[in-house]
C-alpha cells in the first residue's frame, strides 16, 4: 500500500486489564493494512497529545470500567483543544445503549459492542477516515 | 461386536469444535483407555492423585461455595447487595473492584471511574461498610486481586470486630511474578502474603492462581491446565526458596479456572488438571502430605461465551457451565448473571444465578455420586488426553527462564484470542443469536438493546459521596497515628521488610491506598516506579 495513504489508528485504553478485546481489534486493524499505535491506559489529555505527536489518522478507544460519556467526552474536548478536533474517534467495549446514543451525538464516528464483527470496524474506521481526509 | 478404531468414520462434517479445537472421535471403547492404571491414575476420591476429586463423601460431605461476584458502587452499594445475597442463600462473598486503582477517589484520574468496575474503597471505613452486618467470622471471603492493602482493610475490619485471624477464612487471588514489586523485585511482597498467611491464617488461601481470565481469551482447555499448573509451581518453588515448607504452602494454594461451552471436555479437564497437579506437587516440589497435593478451585463460569444479543440464551449457557464445574468438582461457583455481557449485574440476574446454583444442588441429583462421569471410556480418554498435552505444555515452560514463559501465555492469550473472533466472524464457530439465529431486529443496535432488566449503570453520586467520606475519615482519624503508620511503611519498603504487618498498621490509622502507594513510590526509584509501570494494580489478571 502507497505510505501516505496507510491509516494511522491510534489506540487507547480507559483502563488496564481485561484487554483481549483491545488487542483483538488491534490486530484486524494490523490484518487490514493500518498503521498500529498501542497506547495501553491513558487518561483523556494523554491519550490527545499522544494522537497529536503520531499524527494518528483516528482514535480507537477501549472502554470497560470508565464511565463512557465522562471519559470519551474529556478525549473529544482534548483533542479539539489540540488542534486535532476533526480526527475520528470509534469507542468499542461495553457501552450502554443510552450512552451509545449520547456517544454518537457527541460526534463518535461509531459505537462497536460485543458481537461486533471486526470487518464491520475496520470498515466503519476506514469511511470515517476517508470522510476526514476529504472534508 | 467391534469396530476397529481405525474404521470409526471421519468427523461428521458439521462437528461440533471444541474449544481446544480437538474434535472428538465418534466414540470411544475399552482399548481407549488400556493404559490407565486404576490405583496410579484414577484412584477413588479423596484418594492420591485426587483425579475422581478431594473427598470421599463429594458433596454429599460438603457442598460447594456458592459464591457470585460482587461488586458495586461504594461499600453502601456493595453491602447491601451482599446482604441481598446472602439472605437468598448465596453461601461465600466474593469481592471485586478491592484496590483496584492506585489513587485516591478524589484523584482527577478516579473521574467515571468509581464504583463502575467492582466496589471502590479508599480506607478500612470504606471496608467495614462493605461487611456492615455480615457475619465474616461465618463466611468465606474471596478477595479478587491481590491488593495487600486492600487484604490488610479486611484483617482490620475483623480486628475490630475482636475476630482472631486465625479463624478467618477465605482466599486472596494472590499469585506470584517472576518480577516483584519495587523498592527490591528479588524480595517479592507477593510472597510475603503467603508467609503471612501460613503462620497467622491457617484457614485462609494465600494463593489463588487465576488462569480463568486466560482462558476467556479462547486458550484450549490443555493450555488452561499447563499454564495454571505452571504459574502454581511457580508460586509454591519461589515460596519454597525463601524457605516456605511445600508440605504447608501447598494446602492453602488454590486455582480460580473457568468452565467453558463444551460440557466434556470441561469435565475431563478439571479431573485432568487434579492428576497433574497432585503429581508435579508430590514429585517436583517434594511435598509428602498428600492433602498439600490436592487441587482445590472456584470456578467462574466463561463470559465470554455469553452475549449481549438474545441475553436470556445466557441463563441456559451458564447453567451447562456451572453443570460442567460441578460434574467435575468444584469447591466454590459464581455462575454468571445474564446481563454480564452489558454490565454489572443487575440484582434480579443475579439472583438468578444463585437460583441456578440451587437447582443444581438441590434438585438435578448429580450432587448424590463423587465424579458421575468417571469410568466413562470418553471422558476417562479426554482426561488423559488433555493431561498428556498439558503436561508437554509444562514441561516445555519448564525450560523457559520464568519471565519468557509468563511472555509465552500472554503471546498464546492474544492468538487465541484472535482467532477465536476470526472463528466467530467467519462462522466457523457458532454463536447462537449470534451468527446464526441472530434477530434481525437486533442488528441496529447489537448491544443492551434486549437486556430488559435494568443493567446497573454507572451513578455519577458515587464519587461525590466517596469523596465526602474519605474527606471525613481524614479528618476523624488521629492525625499522629496516620502519621506514624506512613512512616513505618514508607520504612518498611525501604528496608525491604516483610510488607503485610507494616501495611496492617497503616490500614488501621485509615491511611488511605492512594496514600501506601505514594509511600511505595517514596521509597522506591523513578526507574523502579516506570519499569513496573505503577504499584498494586494488579486486580484484573
Amino acid at each position: 500500500m502507497d505510505e501516505a495513504a496507510r491509516i494511522r489508528v491510534l489506540f487507547a485504553s480507559d483502563t488496564s486489564g481485561h484487554t483481549a478485546g483491545y488487542h483483538v481489534v488491534a490486530r484486524a486493524f494490523r490484518d487490514a493494512g493500518f498503521d498500529v499505535i498501542l497506547t495501553g491506559r491513558q487518561l483523556p489529555d494523554e491519550s490527545a497529545s499522544a494522537a497529536l505527536q503520531e499524527g494518528a489518522d483516528l482514535v480507537a478507544v477501549r472502554i470497560m470500567d470508565r464511565d463512557p460519556v465522562e471519559y470519551v467526552g474529556g478525549l473529544l474536548e482534548a483533542m479539539r483543544r489540540g488542534g486535532i478536533g476533526e480526527v475520528p474517534v470509534l469507542v468499542g467495549g461495553i457501552v450502554g445503549k443510552r450512552d451509545a446514543v449520547r456517544l454518537r451525538e457527541m460526534g463518535v464516528a461509531g459505537v462497536f459492542g460485543p458481537g461486533s464483527k471486526l470487518s464491520a470496524i475496520v470498515d466503519c474506521a476506514r469511511g470515517a477516515v476517508e470522510s476526514s481526509r476529504a472534508a | 461386536m467391534r469396530i476397529a478404531p481405525e474404521d470409526r468414520g471421519a468427523e461428521p462434517a458439521q462437528a461440533p469444535i471444541s474449544p481446544s479445537g480437538k474434535p472428538a472421535h465418534p466414540f470411544y471403547g475399552p482399548e481407549d483407555v488400556g493404559g490407565l492404571d486404576y490405583g496410579r491414575d484414577l484412584g477413588d476420591p479423596g484418594a492420591f492423585p485426587f483425579t475422581r476429586g478431594t473427598r470421599a463423601g463429594g458433596y454429599r460431605a460438603k457442598r460447594w461455595t456458592v459464591r457470585q461476584v460482587m461488586g458495586l458502587g461504594t461499600g453502601e452499594e456493595t453491602n447491601r447487595r451482599l446482604r441481598h445475597l446472602l439472605r437468598e442463600g448465596q453461601t461465600g462473598i466474593s469481592l471485586t473492584g478491592l484496590g483496584y486503582a492506585s489513587f485516591e477517589s478524589s484523584d482527577p484520574r478516579a473521574a467515571g471511574l468509581v464504583g463502575r468496575g467492582g466496589v471502590w474503597v479508599d480506607t478500612l471505613a470504606d471496608m467495614e461498610d462493605v461487611f456492615r452486618e455480615i457475619p465474616i467470622e461465618r463466611l468465606s471471603i474471596n478477595q479478587t486481586g491481590n491488593s495487600i492493602p486492600a487484604f490488610t482493610m479486611i484483617l482490620g475490619v475483623a480486628r475490630r470486630r475482636g475476630i482472631p485471624f486465625e479463624e478467618l477464612s477465605g482466599t486472596i487471588q494472590n499469585y506470584v511474578l517472576p518480577w516483584g514489586e519495587p523498592p527490591r523485585y528479588e524480595g517479592n511482597h507477593y510472597v510475603d502474603l503467603i508467609e503471612f498467611c501460613a503462620k497467622r491464617m491457617p484457614r485462609w488461601n494465600h494463593t489463588s492462581i487465576s488462569v480463568r481470565n486466560t482462558r476467556e481469551s479462547g486458550i484450549g482447555a490443555d493450555q488452561e491446565i499447563a499454564f495454571g499448573v505452571y504459574e502454581g509451581w511457580y508460586a509454591a518453588s519461589t515460596a519454597a526458596a525463601r524457605g516456605a515448607d511445600p508440605n504447608v504452602v501447598g494446602r492453602r494454594l488454590t486455582f480460580f479456572l473457568n468452565a467453558e461451552n463444551h460440557l466434556l471436555e470441561e469435565v475431563a479437564k478439571f479431573r485432568a488438571m487434579r492428576r497433574l497437579w497432585a503429581r508435579t506437587v508430590r514429585d517436583r516440589l517434594g511435598a509428602t502430605d498428600d492433602r498439600a497435593c490436592q487441587l482445590r478451585f472456584h470456578v467462574q463460569t466463561s463470559g465470554v461465551a455469553l452475549t449481549v444479543q438474545q441475553p436470556l440464551n445466557n441463563i441456559v449457557r451458564a447453567t451447562l457451565h456451572a453443570l460442567a464445574a460441578v460434574l467435575g468438582g468444584a469447591q466454590s461457583l459464581s455462575v454468571n448473571a445474564f446481563d454480564e455481557g452489558a454490565a454489572i449485574p443487575s440484582q434480579f440476574a443475579q439472583t438468578l444465578a444463585v437460583r441456578t446454583q440451587q437447582i443444581i444442588a438441590l434438585e438435578s441429583g448429580v450432587t448424590d455420586v463423587v465424579d458421575p462421569l468417571g469410568g466413562s471410556w470418553a471422558i476417562e480418554r479426554l482426561t488423559d488426553d488433555l493431561e498428556r498435552r498439558a503436561t508437554a505444555i509444562f514441561e516445555s515452560m519448564l525450560r523457559m527462564k520464568a519471565s519468557e514463559a509468563w511472555e509465552y501465555v500472554s503471546t498464546c492469550s492474544h492468538d487465541a484470542a484472535y482467532r477465536r473472533q476470526l472463528e466467530i466472524d467467519r462462522e466457523e464457530r457458532a454463536v447462537v443469536g449470534v451468527n446464526c439465529f441472530a434477530d434481525p431486529d437486533e442488528q441496529e443496535l447489537p448491544f443492551t438493546e434486549s437486556v430488559k432488566t435494568l443493567a446497573a449503570d454507572y451513578d455519577p453520586a458515587w464519587r461525590e459521596k466517596q469523596v465526602g467520606r474519605l474527606q471525613r475519615v481524614k479528618r476523624e482519624r488521629d492525625p499522629g497515628r496516620a502519621d506514624a503508620g506512613r512512616r513505618r511503611l514508607v520504612e518498611a519498603y525501604r528496608l525491604r521488610e516483610p510488607i503485610v504487618e507494616p501495611t496492617l498498621e497503616a490500614a488501621e490509622a485509615y491511611l488511605s491506598i492512594g496514600e501506601m502507594v505514594d509511600a511505595l513510590a517514596a521509597a522506591s526509584s523513578e526507574a523502579e516506579v516506570r519499569k513496573r509501570g505503577g504499584f498494586i494494580t494488579r486486580l484484573y489478571s
